[in-house]
């Protein structure tokens, strides 16, 4: 680090002292970021208020952030009007965060307000900051026990799942998406910062997607094309979005968000013949059409197979899908991503899928179809290890508003 | 709920071999390589189309010169087909094992100057054109399938050894019984570390032997309570109260309970839920060791006693055997095979002993990294080498029509 640089922050600093805000950024973002001729293409920024929460279907699943972090946090917070002291903090950084902008110029007598990490000027970068509450959260800490989701839980055990509780639930999860990692990293340490002491990282996890492979859906890390059959349009609105009047008032316009950590084991995987990995997802690896079609979106027709002699009766679309009126309102949203996280004890690559999905009703929608799943073939090959059910709390309308506000006013 | 079916049988009910059957009558080393240029036109020249209809596989055809060759495979009829493409020998070169109704999808082939007949099969019965190559230069060998009939004796020589080893399972768990019925936990672990290596013996691979298998070893990471769930059972749950302070007077009722599992397994062994399906021993060659990769030397079923290495080196032992009951089918179709994976187990034994001190199994944290590394690359390449088997030993006709 050259001392020109460390001369010019402490001339900023001191320049602060003297002269307004907004003449002294401007004239030092002249100076800091000339050119611009390498900087990263970016999209513009997402809404942070509206009546519901961008990172859900803002973007949508298929124009998802390339970067993200799921970080589950435990309230320290020790009284219901810390808790909501914490939620406004939180409102404040995720606006400030998808919005971009200067941060507040640094002082002459204290460390400086921002990492820097995403340089002087902090770039929208795409983020979308989306809370959600795990069923802890109304526990009797805060005197919110009665307002809790009607279907909020912990996240049950199945019988295929090899949970590590060191990787499981959580009062409140943090989904940043962006479209570069350093900006999901700037973020999850400008929240960690500013919430320190009300609630403290359990743990997290980053995701990356992947681009289409060559055309299409993006392919995980199986090789298959993975949400090919996600809802869209009005129908994901409807299946995404609590409106049941049986719930909490404070709760509609909210959803409940299931992040499972699903390790892929790919060594073996990759070991076993293509017609058995076919088999075992019901479409064909390469261009991600099912195996009774010729396309990626090409409609499976089980009426038309029902012995499963073309997409077996146990084939992972089939079982998740079946594609009858019954199961249409069964229907999720999924948004997942991809995470490499270092080496097994074995040698192995510890990488496999950041499951994340959204619903109305966590037991009508993931819970229904997670059964159907259980002792499908594909789980020879994959390790669900942690994870958790959330409650995606409604938008924040405005400037006055704040996450929960309702919540805590009721 | 209905039961969960075992998962070894649902993942091998459709027992699909074809795709990239090409390479494997090729050198072991060369499997992977060949492997590789296969998908999408790694043959150069034009596509040529064959036509599956209700009556008719393909209407004939010639080339004018052998070399790899991409055939569009089109299926216009109303039933799902298994198609293959064999050589005048009966070896396959190529096939598809479902061809579904409507679908078109790429085969490729190495051939050579000859005659082929492209065979498909489905319920309305089977069809065959022939195509015919010019010139006289050499194509894949091809594969002799296997027939069912084929591997009953190598299942029974299997059963026979299994058997052996389930009955000596219930006698080291007699000693737990007694060692516990008397107070004495010392001499309860080392009476379970027999146990638990004489199960590994069984080969007992992905919980193949279904229900009754996972009774006995079983782990607690689907149940709801974790290690304390009353449906924790056999020689794990043992494993856990053992290295966890847990009484003798605790574990016995474990015992006794784990020792009635045996006996079920002993009278269900040669049921097709466990281990009487021939068409399941070839994969057995490959997923014992798959399972000891992944649940032992990750760590992910040790509850105390660190026995990974101990259980591995078991399972290197009935991997030995079970490829034996099966050398006559492999040697006579991949030549290279057995003499590679000779090799590559003797290696894996090697880096297993090398982690033992007076001819005792240290725990896992005190061995060093090296030579968790060439245990960790021996079995990666042995497994490498016996995936090929399950393929190699596909079943005929088990593909469309015949679930």
């Amino acid at each position: 680090m050259s001392t020109q640089f460390s001369r010019r922050n402490l001339l900023r600093g001191a320049v602060v002292g003297a002269a307004g805000t907004a003449l002294t950024s401007g004239a030092l973002l002249g100076i800091e970021n000339p050119a611009d001729a390498a900087a990263p293409s970016t999209s513009a920024s997402y809404p942070f208020h509206g009546p519901h929460q961008s990172g859900i279907l803002t973007p949508a699943p298929a124009d998802k952030q390339r970067a993200s972090c799921f970080a589950s946090f435990d309230l320290t917070a020790s009284s219901r009007a810390e808790a909501a002291e914490l939620m406004r903090a939180l409102t404040a950084r995720n606006r400030f965060l998808m919005t971009g902008g200067d941060p507040p110029l640094p002082q002459f007598d204290a460390p400086p307000p921002d990492s820097d990490v995403l340089g002087p000027v902090v770039p929208a970068d795409g983020l979308t900051a989306t809370v959600a509450l795990g069923s802890t959260f109304f526990d009797d800490r805060f005197g919110l026990t009665a307002k809790k989701p009607r279907h909020l839980t912990p996240m049950r055990v199945f019988p295929n799942d090899s949970l590590d509780p060191a990787w499981l639930h959580g009062d409140l999860l943090v989904q940043l998406c962006a479209d570069h990692p350093d900006a999901v990293h700037h973020a999850i340490r400008d929240i960690a910062k500013h919430t320190r002491g009300a609630m403290q990282l359990r743990w997290k996890i980053e995701g990356y997607a992947s681009p289409p492979r060559p055309s299409g859906t993006p392919r995980n890390l199986l090789g298959f094309k993975d949400g090919t059959a996600n809802p869209v349009g009005e129908r994901a609105t409807d299946l995404v979005w609590v409106d049941d009047p049986l719930e909490p008032s404070w709760a509609r316009g909210g959803s409940y968000q299931v992040v499972r950590l699903i390790r892929m084991l790919v060594e073996f995987w990759d070991r076993v013949s293509l017609t058995e990995q076919e088999g075992m997802f019901g479409r064909r690896r390469d261009s991600g059409a099912p195996l009774d079609g010729n396309h990626e979106f090409d409609t499976p027709d089980y009426a038309a197979d029902p012995q499963g002699e073309v997409i077996p009766l146990d084939a992972h679309i089939r079982l998740a899908n079946p594609r009858t009126k019954a199961t249409a309102n069964q229907r999720l949203l999924r948004r997942s991503y991809n995470y490499d996280l270092g080496l097994d004890a074995n040698g192995n690559l510890q990488t496999g899928h950041v499951f994340v999905c959204f619903q109305q009703d966590v037991h009508r929608q993931f819970e229904t179809v997670q059964t159907r799943l259980i002792g499908e073939p594909l789980i020879d090959y994959v390790q669900p290890f942690g994870g958790g059910y959330f409650f995606v709390v409604p938008g924040v309308t405005d400037e006055g508003d704040w996450y929960g506000r309702r919540l805590f006013a009721e | 709920m209905a039961p969960t079916p075992p998962r070894e049988l649902l993942r091998r009910a459709r027992r699909p071999w074809i795709v990239g059957s090409v390479a494997i009558a090729a050198t072991v080393a060369l499997v992977a390589g060949l492997l590789l240029a296969l998908p999408g036109g790694a043959a150069s020249s034009d596509v040529a189309t064959v036509s599956v209809t209700n009556a008719q596989c393909g209407g004939g055809m010639s080339l004018a010169h052998g070399g790899p060759r991409t055939f569009s495979v089109v299926n216009t009829s109303r039933r799902a087909n298994e198609v293959l493409l064999e050589n005048s020998s009966g070896g396959v070169v190529a096939g598809i094992a479902v061809l579904g109704p409507g679908t078109t999808v790429n085969m490729t082939a190495d051939l050579g100057g000859g005659t082929y007949s492209f065979n498909c099969f489905s319920d309305a019965g089977q069809y065959s054109s022939t195509l015919r190559v010019s010139g006289s230069t050499n194509g894949a060998p091809g594969v002799q399938l296997v027939t069912e009939d084929m591997l009953i004796g190598p299942n029974d020589s299997y059963l026979t050894y299994a058997a052996g080893q389930l009955a000596a399972v219930a006698t080291d768990v007699t000693a737990i019984e007694q060692a516990l019925g008397s107070g004495n936990l010392a001499a309860a672990r080392s009476e379970w570390l027999t146990a638990m290596t004489d199960w590994e013996r069984v080969g007992a691979s992905y919980d193949s032997f279904g229900a009754d298998g996972e009774a006995v070893d079983g782990l607690p990471g689907g149940l709801a309570g974790g290690v304390n769930d009353p449906q924790f059972t056999g020689l794990h749950r043992l494993e856990y109260g053992l290295w966890h302070g847990q009484s003798a007077s605790t574990l016995l009722p474990v015992a006794q309970a784990l020792a009635n599992n045996i006996g079920v397994l002993q009278v269900n062994l040669a049921s097709d839920d466990v281990a009487g399906d021939p068409t399941n021993l070839p994969t057995r060659a490959h997923e014992i060791l798959e399972d000891a990769l992944r649940d032992h030397l990750s760590g992910i079923d040790d509850f105390g006693a660190g026995a990974e290495y101990a259980e591995t080196a078991a399972d290197l032992q009935v991997t030995r055997t079970v490829l034996s009951d099966l050398a006559p089918l492999i040697a006579s179709r991949a030549p290279h095979l057995l003499p590679t994976a000779d090799a590559q187990m003797n290696a894996l034994q090697r880096a297993l002993s090398a982690t033992q001190v007076d001819g005792q199994w240290e725990n896992s944290d005190q061995i060093s990294q090296a030579d968790h590394e060439r245990v960790d690359a021996a079995i990666g390449a042995l497994l490498q080498t016996l995936s090929a088997v399950p393929d190699l030993l596909q079943v005929a006709g088990t593909g469309a029509g015949s679930d």
